[in-house]
């Protein structure tokens, strides 16, 4: 079994980047071996905050986040990127953690994919 | 060795010439070496696009070059654009990859 490491740093706003990170992470649970772990940290935090997306000018990930929490894949925000920006995750199928957890999950990773 | 390498950039970007270099050398000491592009990195092996030759190259020595097509199709790019040899695939394609190959890299913008 392969440990893979998404993660997901950049603004959610504008951009189909992070999407794109969440298709391939659910394209990555096609092989049954990969065990996916999706992570938020720094501005990428922002993906995991329910928003009125047309507002927002932000792409509708709930799908992606759905589907992946469907699949068994853990999606973690980073704990001091939230405080620091004073939000809250507010989807229940994403977990948070501090930095230094975050950091032995992406050590401990055999594949590490940044988007 | 397998190599896998994760291109999502395009050929303006300075890791096209660092994958490259890092294929042609692994291949040159005789492991084998998978490339997927992805996002803007399917431009990388457009056959107009000029640093294409240098994926030719690495087709010619053996590598394995797979692209994105949902990606692809999403920049107007077909099949027929691109180089000879080169595989449309998709996500389960990659996933297949990240498992089979014995390092994976990956190669993306900030």
């Amino acid at each position: 079994m392969k440990k893979v490491v998404i993660i997901v740093r950049a603004l959610p706003f504008n951009t189909i980047r992070n999407s794109e990170a969440l298709r391939c992470a659910v394209g990555l649970t096609l092989e049954e071996e990969n065990k996916i772990h999706v992570i938020f940290i720094g501005d990428g935090v922002l993906t995991a905050v329910s928003l009125d997306c047309k507002e927002a000018l932000r792409l509708d990930l709930g799908k992606h986040i759905e589907t992946l929490k469907m699949m068994d894949v853990e999606l973690i925000a980073e704990e001091e990127a939230l405080n620091a920006r004073n939000i809250k995750v507010s989807r229940e199928e994403i977990i948070t953690k501090p930095r230094k957890a975050i950091n032995q999950a992406i050590a401990e990773a055999d594949v590490v994919m940044a988007f | 060795m397998k190599l896998g390498m994760l291109l999502t950039t395009s050929s303006e970007n300075q890791n096209s010439e660092i994958v490259f270099k890092l294929a042609n050398i692994a291949l040159s000491a005789g492991h084998e070496v998978d490339l997927f592009f992805m996002d803007d990195g399917v431009y990388n092996v457009v056959a107009k696009n000029k640093i294409s030759p240098k994926f030719s190259e690495l087709l010619a020595k053996g590598a394995s070059l797979s692209l994105c097509g949902h990606t692809a199709e999403e920049r107007g790019i077909d099949k027929e654009d691109c180089l000879e040899g080169v595989q449309y695939a998709g996500q389960y394609e990659l996933a297949c990859m990240v498992q089979e190959t014995d390092r994976f890299l990956m190669f993306g913008g900030k």
